[in-house]
């Protein structure tokens, strides 16, 4: 029975998207603003490949962002198959995550149980309608998969043949293996789908710490008090993700034969200098800058991205997935080019802690802002690059509502976190303290 | 006194002596060609020429410009043109010109093989430039500069003998606004200036009223003979016009005259001059009547139509005091005919938005059956996001592709150089192919867009160089014999016509320096045709919001930033409500306490408990103060 829903899942997501992908839909749609970005648009690719091809180097101009790997496999799969094959592709790897987030779904709900029913006696009493009930091994793996196979986001991102799909896939191999136990290969197929992911889409480094946690949490009971397993674990994992990503980096140079790319791709990442409308908050920002102040605040954006990988990470060591995945979705909000296709991939990873729903405050005005947000995008769009009757603040305000909902959502959602936490040591009452005088749970 | 006299006298003598000596060095000579269009309009051409022999260093030049010579020298080149147009050359009504140019501006420099430093040579050159003809040429940097294939070759002499296109450099500037501030430096050039001979006609309200008014600036080095036993510096300075007679509308017939087009009167040539010629193309001999009759006329020998009337300046001609130069159609003017270029071409911009778009470029063979290869040059600017794999040319007839022969891309760089493309590809007989190319637009930072942001941005005309099998190695409408370049012997290109110019230099220059040319054989001649300059209107930030943007978007990340630094760094604790009300209740209790103090003094029976109560509120706010202190 179990088999059947998956299966079945899967088929009807693989022939909605490829029945699509071959209608004329992405002719419609092609290029939209919300889901094509200059680091992953299919156009671009195109673009960088064709050059490429011509033997001009595509990082030498402005369109080209791919990384020399990704260009090198898109050459060999334009040879080895025909262009029906590659827009294949798409499809077949958005079932595969899917597939790859639903065993991870599933080693995750499992771990927590094991570990929440192990630190029972730890709790407070009357607390046990908070634990994660043994159903959801059954229903949250199931929930994602459905999620991510009929989220819209991932859909149109699919269907625009975004690169987001390859990094989407890579994050969705990290989470899995990672999930798998404290065996070497996990923590080496982890670190290498990390290295490849942020050999892809450079922030994602800033998920190694977490990674890091979560690899240890794995690891035998008894060596996780002792320093020098932790300072050995950190070198090794380090060695293992820096080395991984300098091969693949210094590998694209001996293709390309110079080193121009690191410029065109991760230059590209952190300076942000194509003004694009797109998702995001930088593209507006950096188009009104005073021309002094430029250079200041490129830095203090990267350094935005960048300065919660460590704080998030040391709060929520006792639980390192959630790390990842409120990293993931920082990253997604203060990158320079978001697309749909990243912001569907942490919301489809969202069933695995819907324990922290019923305390979250804002879910309400985060969806309602999400869909105000969705329906003006295309709207506003229009209004102002088409028909000329809006003018660019329009669509500006409307990626504010949209970066706001998402700033709202991730807060909630760690906030959620914590009063989970809190509520699980200290009881269920929250509105009296110890000596029965009215108190309030506040963070102090 | 007496000695004074002498001293003037000596003066004079040695002035008179060195006056009589004939100076071979340079040469120099001017030429006005007339040609009266079916449209009803007249083209002009001045072309004023001069040379002198190639050296390493120029101390002194008789006739040539000294500071078009300096500024050569000064930047190490070799091959200079300049081009400033205003308005376009109707190829489909007028024919081709003798000389093509782009609307706009146009610099193109063929540098020394030893020049150090291209970029800043070319960086001075420009500069330069634009003071000498004060024209915008400073505004051409790398951004809107490249080094073409194909398209431009050396004109004349290559005396390094390397051809390696990375020497040259090509601008184009399609904004460029062309204007008496230019026309009144480039006179200065000329070795009358103004006040004499064909440089007087230079009228500047007249000309730059016209539909279409060029000027243009060319330094070739040359072959003095076709043994190239001499090789020379030559200087063409040149300008055309295509006038509309103010008499037109009146009687549908063309009556014009030189004193009618120019308000000028003719005089006799420039005393400086070697030649001073008017040609009067009259091959409409039988619908126009011609005055006065000319010293001689040449007949070109193959179609015998080309009939052009010959006026020498310098050999007493005299023109009648009332009627001056001019001509008469004898029969109405037949508007709508069209001449058939052999090869045309119209440039659109595809789409509607401004998100992304695309540029088509027609272009067509109407020659019955000759297949054309024609050499494609796009200098799209940087802010447009050209996708080089959308270049397709395919044929309108049957839509078919048309496989492209080479191709050069170079893909631009933001604010540091432009997107070049360059194809050749062959058009078969009596077909229209388009060339098409996509594109997105690009959101610039709101300091770069000029003052009218919604205008539009100007795209520079696409160039087109064509190799045509013609005889005489002449493309133009104004067919000139080919004994007429010999006309008054001596140097080939200095006597070279009016009309045969760019494109009988390519194949003068090939067949006696002989130098290699990509572009031109003996048989054929080289045209060089310009499409229509494009404007595109990219998306515009509201200019007004900086402030407001900046204050917004930081808002948003403090939005975040905050609840995560407190989550981080503080952990949940059950606070007494009663030691540390929530802030909302503070909020309450201090506005309670303002409105009993604003509130006007109550009735008699009131005021006990307003007492009462303003008793009791001090206290609160004193306490309130205290949390507020200890927090």
């Amino acid at each position: 029975m179990e088999l059947a829903v998956l299966v079945g899942a899967a088929a009807a997501g693989f022939a909605l998207r490829s029945g699509l992908i071959f209608s004329d839909l992405p002719k419609l749609v092609s290029q939209r603003v919300e889901f094509s970005v200059p680091t992953n648009s299919w156009q671009r690719v195109l673009e960088g490949s064709f050059l490429y091809d011509s033997g001009v180097d595509p990082y030498s101009g402005d369109i080209f962002h791919e990384t020399p790997l990704c260009l090198v496999l898109f050459a060999v799969l334009k040879k080895r198959i025909s262009c029906f094959g590659i827009d294949l592709i798409f499809p077949v790897l958005d079932v595969v995550t899917a597939f790859l987030l639903f065993f991870f779904a599933r080693n995750l709900v499992q771990d927590t149980i094991v570990s929440e029913q192990k630190a029972k006696e730890k709790h407070a009493s009357g607390t046990s309608k908070l634990l994660v009930p043994f159903a959801d091994i059954v229903t949250v793996p199931r929930m994602v998969l459905l999620w991510y196979l009929f989220n819209p986001h991932i859909i149109g991102s699919c269907l625009e043949k975004t690169t987001s799909v390859f990094t989407n896939f890579l994050l969705a191999a990290m989470l899995l293996s990672a999930s798998q136990g404290p065996s070497l290969l996990s923590r080496l197929s982890s670190l290498f789908f990390l290295a490849l992911a942020t050999y892809q889409t450079l922030y994602m480094f800033l998920l190694f710490p977490a990674l890091h946690l979560y690899l240890l949490q794995n690891a035998p009971e008894k060596c996780r008090s002792s320093r020098k397993f932790h300072i050995a674990r950190l070198v090794i994992h380090l060695g293992i993700f820096g080395g991984i990503l300098a091969a693949l980096v210094i590998g694209s140079s001996v293709i390309m034969g110079s080193w121009s790319f690191i410029r065109g791709v991760y230059g590209f990442a952190v300076f942000a200098p194509d003004l694009t409308p797109n998702i995001g908050l930088f593209w507006y920002f950096f188009t009104e800058m005073f021309e002094q102040f430029r250079t200041f605040f490129t830095w203090i954006f990267f350094l935005n991205i960048c300065i919660y990988s460590v704080p998030v990470s040391i709060k929520l060591r006792h639980d390192p997935p959630f790390a990842i995945f409120t990293l993931l979705s920082l990253i997604t909000i203060f990158k320079p080019y978001p697309s749909y296709g990243d912001v569907g991939f942490y919301l489809s990873l969202f069933p695995i802690w819907k324990r922290l729903y019923p305390h979250m405050r804002q879910s309400l005005v985060v969806v309602v802002m999400l869909l105000v947000a969705a329906v003006l995008f295309p709207i506003l769009w229009k209004l102002w690059i088409e028909v000329g009757s809006a003018n660019a603040n329009f669509f500006y305000a409307i990626t504010l509502v949209f970066v706001a909902s998402q700033v709202f959502f991730v807060t909630d959602i760690m906030l959620a976190h914590e009063k989970r936490e809190w509520h699980l040591m200290n009881g269920m009452k929250s509105d009296v303290d110890a000596n029965g005088k009215a108190a309030e749970l506040l963070l102090d | 006194m007496r000695g004074a006299f002498l001293f003037s006298v000596l003066i004079g003598v040695v002035l008179a002596v060195s006056a009589s000596e004939k100076r071979v060095s340079d040469t120099s000579s001017e030429e006005l060609f007339i040609s009266p269009l079916k449209t009803g309009h007249v083209y002009l051409h001045f072309k004023f020429a001069s040379s002198t022999p190639l050296k390493a260093h120029y101390a002194h030049t008789d006739y040539l410009p000294k500071p078009v010579v300096d500024i050569l020298e000064k930047h190490s080149v070799d091959e200079l043109h300049v081009r400033l147009t205003q308005g376009v050359f109707r190829h489909s009504k007028w024919g081709y010109p003798i000389l093509s140019a782009p609307t706009g501006g146009e610099v193109w420099a063929w540098f020394k093989p030893d020049a150090e430093g291209l970029p800043e040579k070319w960086k001075g050159l420009t500069n330069s430039l634009s003071g000498l003809l004060c024209a915008t040429f400073s505004k051409i940097d790398t951004a809107n500069s490249l080094s073409p294939k194909w398209n431009f070759r050396p004109e004349g002499l290559v005396p390094g003998g390397n051809l390696n296109s990375s020497l040259s450099r090509y601008s184009m500037l399609p904004g460029e606004n062309v204007c008496t501030e230019n026309l009144t430096p480039w006179k200065k050039l000329l070795p009358c200036s103004d006040r004499a001979g064909l440089g007087r006609l230079l009228n500047s309200i007249k000309l730059l009223s016209a539909h279409y008014f060029s000027l243009s600036l060319d330094v070739t080095p040359v072959c003095a003979d076709v043994a190239c036993s001499q090789k020379r510096l030559a200087i063409e300075i040149t300008a055309t016009a295509v006038v509309a007679p103010g008499s037109l509308q009146d009687t549908n017939q063309l009556n014009w005259s030189i004193r009618d087009l120019l308000e000028m009167d003719l005089d006799t040539g420039c005393p400086l001059t070697d030649k001073s010629h008017i040609l009067v193309d009259q091959s409409s001999q039988g619908q126009m009547v011609f005055w006065p009759s000319s010293t001689f006329t040449l007949t070109h020998s193959p179609s015998a139509k080309g009939r052009i009337a010959v006026y020498d300046l310098k050999h007493n001609q005299t023109w009648e005091k009332s009627r001056g130069l001019g001509g008469k159609s004898t029969a109405r003017l037949e508007h709508g005919t069209e001449r058939q270029p052999i090869i045309s071409a119209h440039r659109f911009v595809a789409g509607y938005g401004q998100q992304n778009g695309g540029i088509r470029c027609v272009i067509e063979n109407t020659h019955p059956t000759a297949a054309i290869t024609v050499s494609y040059l796009e200098m799209l600017p940087w802010f447009l996001r050209v996708y080089f794999h959308t270049i397709r040319v395919k044929s309108l007839v049957d839509g078919r592709p048309i496989p492209l022969l080479k191709s050069h891309f170079g893909p631009g760089r933001d604010r540091l150089a432009p997107h070049h493309i360059e194809v050749i590809f062959t058009i078969p007989a009596a077909t229209t192919v388009e060339f098409g190319v996509d594109f997105d637009f690009t959101l610039l930072k709101w300091t770069e867009y000029p003052p009218d942001a919604h205008r539009g941005f100007d795209v520079p005309p696409a160039v087109i160089g064509v190799k045509l099998d013609q005889p005489g190695g002449q493309c133009g409408d104004f067919i000139f014999p080919a004994e007429f370049s010999q006309l008054g012997g001596g140097q080939m290109r200095d006597t070279a016509t009016a009309s045969s110019d760019g494109q009988k230099r390519d194949t003068a220059t090939a067949s006696s320096d002989g130098q290699m040319r990509d572009t031109a054989t003996a048989s054929g001649c080289f045209l060089r045709l310009y499409t229509e300059p494009l404007l595109v209107s990219l998306p515009t930030p509201d200019f007004s919001m900086p402030y407001n943007v900046i204050c917004m978007t930081c808002t948003v990340l403090a939005l975040a930033f905050g609840p995560i630094h407190a989550l981080t760094t503080k952990n949940f604790k059950l606070i007494d409500l009663a030691e540390n009300p929530p802030l909302l209740e503070r909020v309450k209790r201090k506005g309670q306490l303002l409105l009993t103090k604003f509130r006007k003094t109550p009735p008699a029976v009131v005021v006990v408990a307003a007492e009462e109560e303003d008793d009791q509120q001090p206290d609160v706010h004193d306490e309130d103060v205290k949390n507020s202190d200890s927090e």
